[in-house]
């Protein structure tokens, strides 16, 4: 193999496995947000439910309504961004192959090898603190209730 | 009257100048760090933990044809408050700066999360605060002054991993081998490279644990005037590349490596090096301690990847084409 082509299949790489694990954490974040819209709509729905003095047609509405956003949650909640193919590609390939074209000499493909161990290196030195440090991304909601669970507590839902 | 309210705005302004969380100076010198207390953009990401911004972009700067990098339109700046930007030929740089901003996936990101980023804001700055014109307060806030940088450089250099050879009847003499194997050329290269910058030959004093048994370093002062000389020949963007090696690398020799292949087309002889040579020679003796006794999770791995990718990132800073 070439050493341009060698170096360029590093770079995919090195920026899929990089990308992948932001975009995975990523999504999470987008979803849990979601979840916390759709469950905060679907108590609206629940409170107008409980009302007494409504129509049937609004009340048939309202169950429609419930109905839709519980499909949503539950589709939501299904998915897992982890199994996501799209993940295993680098969206825009064309910036990486310029590069690798205009690059003419060694010191440019060593450069860009650099690069890719730079991408490397990042991640999984990211991954190893993570590891290592399971608290460190953890929200101050999560941190409380597992503090209150050590101590037997359960914090109120 | 007008003058004096101009000179205190000029005043209240230069207290105002942020440092922020990102670009915290690598600089052992003592810095003053009670600025980065103001309410800035990335003040704000450290302390409410939230993403604030959805888009990452680079754009060009129209003036200076410069590339930036833009949070939603606006600049990142730097902690002097200078714009986060490179040359317009660096595409790639920017790209990964760029990625760097927009991999971040949750707000509690601390200062190691953006190695790229708050090495360029380090040359960035300490080229701004070593212009020409600059005001003297820029030096002492990010502690950019050269002399003083230099000083605390050249402790490496009577120190340096690279000139300290371990006892030949440790583990079997196998360290010792590696060793002599990979920096008595080093030696004898850098001791050729630096005697450019002195009218006398030098030679640089090593310490061998069978000589010397346990004591310290210390290089002679013509050895040192011509390392202050190579230290005065850097651009202010080379020596902050400099300074980040030497801190990760803990030699002063691995720096001039580092920059001798990335920052000159033309690497003196002997001194051409891999990246992970140099990584390697400055960890050598941690390799076969750890082949012998095993690795400590936490450390010895974390370490290792610690210093390789900010060994990677001062050469993808120090590129020139």
């Amino acid at each position: 193999m070439k050493p341009e082509l060698q170096t360029y299949k590093s770079l995919i790489k090195a920026f899929v496995r990089a990308d992948r694990t932001a975009r995975i954490a990523q999504r999470a974040a987008e979803r849990k947000q979601q979840l916390a819209l759709l469950t905060y709509r679907r108590m609206n729905i629940a409170r107008e439910q409980a009302k007494k003095d409504i129509d049937p047609s609004t009340r048939m509405k309202l169950i429609k309504d419930m109905a839709t956003l519980n499909k949503r949650v539950e589709i939501l909640k299904q998915k897992a961004p982890e199994n996501d193919k799209k993940l295993l590609f680098v969206q825009d390939t064309s910036f990486l192959r310029d590069q690798i074209l205009s690059a003419q000499d060694d010191r440019h493909i060593q450069h860009l090898e650099d690069i890719a161990a730079f991408v490397d290196n990042q991640r999984e030195y990211d991954e190893l603190i993570e590891r290592y440090n399971p608290g460190a991304r953890m929200s101050q909601e999560e941190k409380v209730k597992r503090t209150a669970n050590k101590v037997g507590f359960q914090m109120p839902s | 009257m007008s003058g004096l309210l101009r000179y205190s705005r000029n005043f209240t302004g230069a207290l105002h100048r942020q440092v922020r969380w990102y670009a915290s100076p690598v600089s052992p010198a003592g810095v003053d760090d009670a600025v980065d207390k103001l309410k800035t953009e990335t003040n704000r990401l450290s302390q409410i933990a939230k993403k604030f911004w959805d888009q990452v972009s680079v754009g060009e700067n129209v003036q200076n044809g410069k590339l930036v990098i833009q949070l939603d339109k606006k600049p990142v700046r730097t902690p002097l408050g200078n714009h986060l930007a490179v040359d317009k030929d660096r595409k790639i740089l920017a790209r990964l700066l760029q990625k760097e901003w927009s991999n971040i996936s949750h707000g509690s990101v601390k200062t190691h999360a953006l190695p790229l980023t708050s090495l360029i804001a380090r040359c960035i700055d300490l080229e701004a605060a070593n212009a020409e014109g600059a005001h003297p307060d820029l030096k002492v806030k990010i502690g950019g002054n050269r002399n003083e940088l230099s000083n605390s450089l050249l402790r490496y250099l009577d120190t340096d991993t690279i000139l300290v050879f371990s006892p030949r009847d440790e583990l079997e003499g196998k360290l010792r081998a590696a060793q002599d194997d990979m920096y008595l050329p080093i030696i004898g290269s850098v001791e050729k490279f630096l005697s450019q910058h002195s009218d006398k030959p030098i030679s640089l004093q090593i310490l061998d644990a069978d000589l010397h048994g346990l004591r310290g370093n210390a290089q002679k002062p013509e050895t040192l005037a011509a390392a202050r000389k190579f230290l005065d020949s850097l651009s202010a963007w080379d020596l902050a590349i400099f300074e980040k090696t030497v801190l990760t690398t803990k030699s002063f020799i691995c720096g001039i490596l580092l920059l001798q292949n990335k920052a000159s087309t033309d690497p003196a002889k002997g001194l051409q090096y891999t990246m992970e040579d140099i990584a390697r020679a400055a960890t050598l003796e941690t390799i076969h301690q750890t082949e012998r006794w095993g690795e400590v999770e936490d450390t010895h791995d974390v370490d290792k990847r610690d210093i390789r990718r900010n060994v990677h990132a001062a050469a993808i800073a120090a590129y020139k084409a």
